[in-house]
């Protein structure tokens, strides 16, 4: 899988579990705060129109400036199954 | 009439000035001194007083520890004790009461005359 | 060119027109930001205020959470809020219904709530029990399904504790402003409780440190008697000093019924009294011991019993100290009346006309009669010195003095005395004795008296008693020099006096006698503390306090003194003088 495919499923993944854990409206909302992210209302990453690593630390921004810190915690077991994926702020 | 009396007391002046009081009385009593316990457990076996006038604070045997000792020489009649101090000590005194005490001396606050009348009633008791 | 200019004027109004309707529309939606920004302030003030005055130090999270869902129905449009505690023994999930709504309803937030803190937690929760409560409108038949809603996680300290659920039947509702307004209230509510937890954790870390390093024993109970906080001086005092757990049950095991402290403590904390014994007898030690109601300070628990608290004040040395004191005291009352007493007696003796006739008797009754005084002079002399030193106050009148003289003169004096006890008494001379020492005559003539005494009291009959002088050089070795003054004696193997001293004069009285066990050989110089031969149950004639004068006399002198001493074989007392 490419880059850009392996950041979509990343980051759909960390939407989705927004998702559940905030209230899918609220997520899919911050998510869409990210310029270069198209999401769909389902909460799937469509496309991400620059570069993914600046759109997945966005994202995660979007999240912690949210509801703090503990949502990092919470995207930890995500990060795991990504291993190509380097370290987030 | 006149008695065998034992004064056990390490004080030698009071001793003598008992002992001097006691002689020269009505009485005429027959008096030996002894300075310490020891001395006086060997005085109370030979002479056999008709009373002891015992000092409470004492070198060697302490005045309780005497009176346990002379109620296990076993003679009969018991030799009637008088406890003698400077100072009103009432659990000693009431331990000893328990002993068999027949009365008690303050030898400072007592004048010798009234010490002497204590001891005849004792003895005069003892009859 | 006329429909130019109208084209261009049609562009420009309809160009006017569009920017003046975009401009109001901008405007309104200003105000309404504003008047929202408004009313999400105030909301926000007012849960920081109620956090403040609710709850002062009683960090329960429930309330917290209580205080903000209570007021939320001012800023929020909803159809239930509700919270999810979690705990590692149960889940509370509490829910207000500002409209009635189905039980579905209230299933579906419950789910999704515990879905939340799973994802959040990382870990599965549907074992753990749910407890539920419910208020506000009443359930009710429905179809109608959670359309709206978001949850808040409560974080405190770090760790995630529940999460808060706003939900409605109406779709749509909740925009990402007044979402992102709520979130940002929460967060600060918990950051401030997570300081407040900081702050109680740090003066809870200060009052047990302080209370740790008491020397007295503190127990600290709540209302249930349950131990709170205990210190290491109070286990020790009830003697588990590494027990962990203690509880209130140990107490009462190891006070043996000598205190109620449960009883007490009930009445501390139910009345409010405050209780205190003086002298309560645990373990071997003497203990004050004080009961007393804690309350709790400001917040909802201010003025209201919160705990019981007991301390244990080692008064142990106090009251040996206390006793000693006494038994010196009577000691000195008796030792006064006897000399006293008797002089009464003489004095009445003498008034008889008997006794003024026979002039062997009288003069036997004076000679007692000045005996008595010289005794009783001699008890109330000794008084004053221990005054003075105790004071500070003692002082020796030095002057050039013939040493061996003085010497001398004191065998003479206790030559008498030491015959009738069948006793050597004699006097032992190094070579180089100065004949003019710097000292006090009269002083140091008292020492040798007191000593020498004391070692012909407790020598047996055919014993010897040495009174030993010689010089000391400096960087010579002191055994040899005694050796060679052919003086035998007991070696001070423990307080040995330095060969680098200065020229000294040695003075040493030796005895065969009884010797001093060592457990009183601390007593010796010590005030309040006499002893006597061998096995003796009362305290004997004298007050004990000779050796302190001794010892007085030549520290006054800035000599040394020591003893040495072998039991059943005998003693060496010596001081030094400077020469």
């Amino acid at each position: 899988m490419n880059e850009k495919e392996l950041y979509k499923a990343l980051m759909t993944e960390i939407i989705q579990k927004q998702s559940v854990i905030l209230g899918p409206q609220i997520a899919i909302l911050k998510a869409r705060n990210v310029p270069s992210l198209v999401i769909g209302d389902s909460g799937h990453v469509t496309d991400i129109k620059e570069d993914p690593r600046a759109a997945l630390q966005s994202l995660v921004d979007e999240y912690v400036k949210l509801s703090g810190q503990i949502v990092k915690n919470a995207l930890g077991s995500i990060f795991i199954k990504y291993p190509q994926v380097e370290g987030i702020q | 009439m006149a008695k065998k009396i034992l004064i056990i007391d390490d004080d030698k002046i009071f001793a003598k000035i008992l002992k001097d009081g006691l002689t020269q009385s009505a009485s005429k009593h027959e008096v030996s001194v002894a300075h310490d316990g020891e001395e006086g457990l060997e005085k109370v076996k030979q002479d056999r007083p008709d009373l002891i006038v015992l000092d409470m604070m004492m070198p060697k045997i302490g005045g309780i520890e005497f009176l346990k000792k002379i109620k296990l020489f076993n003679i009969t009649p018991q030799i009637p004790v008088i406890i003698s101090s400077q100072l009103v000590d009432v659990e000693k005194i009431s331990e000893s009461v328990e002993l068999g005490i027949k009365g008690y001396i303050v030898k400072s606050d007592f004048s010798l005359e009234n010490i002497i009348k204590q001891i005849e009633s004792i003895l005069n008791k003892e009859h | 060119m006329q429909n130019a200019l109208v084209t261009i004027i049609a562009a420009c109004s309809i160009l006017i027109g569009a920017y003046s309707y975009w401009k109001s529309k901008k405007l309104s939606r200003d105000i309404v930001a504003s008047e929202t920004e408004l009313k999400s302030r105030m909301y926000e003030l007012s849960i920081l205020k109620e956090l403040g005055d609710k709850i002062g130090y009683s960090l329960n999270v429930q309330k917290i959470v209580d205080v903000i869902t209570g007021s939320l129905n001012q800023f929020i449009d909803y159809s239930t809020v509700s919270y999810m505690l979690v705990d590692p023994a149960k889940i509370v999930f509490k829910a207000d219904l500002q409209s009635s709504v189905s039980r579905q309803f209230v299933d579906d937030i419950k789910n999704r709530m515990r879905d939340s803190l799973s994802a959040l937690l990382d870990k599965k929760l549907d074992t753990i029990p749910v407890e539920e409560a419910l208020t506000g409108a009443m359930l009710k038949e429905s179809n109608e399904p959670v359309r709206s809603f978001f949850n808040i996680p409560l974080v405190i300290g770090g760790n995630v504790v529940g999460v808060l659920t706003v939900a409605h039947i109406k779709p749509g509702l909740y925009h990402e402003e007044e979402m992102t307004i709520l979130y940002k209230i929460v967060n600060q509510a918990s950051q401030a409780v997570t300081q407040l937890e900081e702050v109680v954790k740090t003066e809870e870390g200060k009052l047990n440190a302080m209370v740790e390093s008491m020397g007295d024993g503190i127990v600290m109970t709540d209302k249930d008697y349950r131990v709170a906080v205990v210190n290491p001086a109070a286990k020790f005092i009830i003697g588990l000093p590494n027990k962990n757990d203690v509880t209130i049950f140990d107490f009462i095991d190891h006070l043996e019924g000598k205190f109620d402290i449960r009883g007490k403590l009930e009445e501390s904390i139910t009345l409010g009294k405050i209780f205190s014994a003086d002298e309560v007898a645990i373990g071997g030690g003497f203990f004050q011991i004080l009961v007393a109601p804690v309350k709790g300070s400001h917040g909802t628990i201010k003025g209201e019993t919160v705990a019981g608290v007991v301390i244990f004040h080692d008064v142990t040395k106090e009251r040996q100290v206390e006793k000693m004191r006494d038994q010196f005291t009577s000691m000195i009352v008796h030792e006064l009346r006897s000399p006293l007493g008797n002089m009464k007696k003489i004095g009445e003796i003498m008034k008889e006309e008997s006794i003024r006739q026979d002039k062997k008797a009288y003069d036997e009754y004076v000679q007692m009669f000045s005996q008595s005084s010289s005794d009783m002079l001699d008890i109330v002399n000794d008084l004053l010195d221990v005054a003075k030193l105790e004071a500070g106050k003692f002082e020796v009148s030095k002057r050039k003095a013939n040493i061996k003289e003085i010497i001398e003169d004191r065998i003479k004096f206790f030559d008498t005395t030491s015959r009738s006890a069948k006793i050597e008494l004699a006097g032992v001379f190094g070579r180089e004795i100065p004949v003019d020492v710097l000292l006090d005559p009269l002083r140091i003539s008292q020492v040798l008296s007191n000593l020498i005494s004391n070692a012909i009291k407790f020598s047996r009959p055919g014993g010897r008693v040495f009174v030993q002088a010689f010089m000391h050089r400096n960087g010579q070795d002191l055994e040899r020099e005694a050796a060679e003054a052919g003086i035998s004696w007991f070696k001070d193997t423990e307080n040995k006096l330095p060969n680098d001293y200065a020229d000294t004069l040695v003075i040493a009285i030796t005895d065969t006698g009884e010797g001093i066990s060592k457990e009183n050989r601390g007593k010796l110089f010590n005030k309040f503390e006499q002893f006597g031969s061998g096995n003796r149950v009362d305290k004997p004639k004298g007050t004990g306090l000779g050796l302190v004068i001794v010892k007085g006399i030549i520290e006054a002198h800035g000599g040394t003194i020591g003893m040495v001493s072998e039991e059943e074989i005998g003693s060496t007392f010596y001081f030094t003088i400077k020469s």
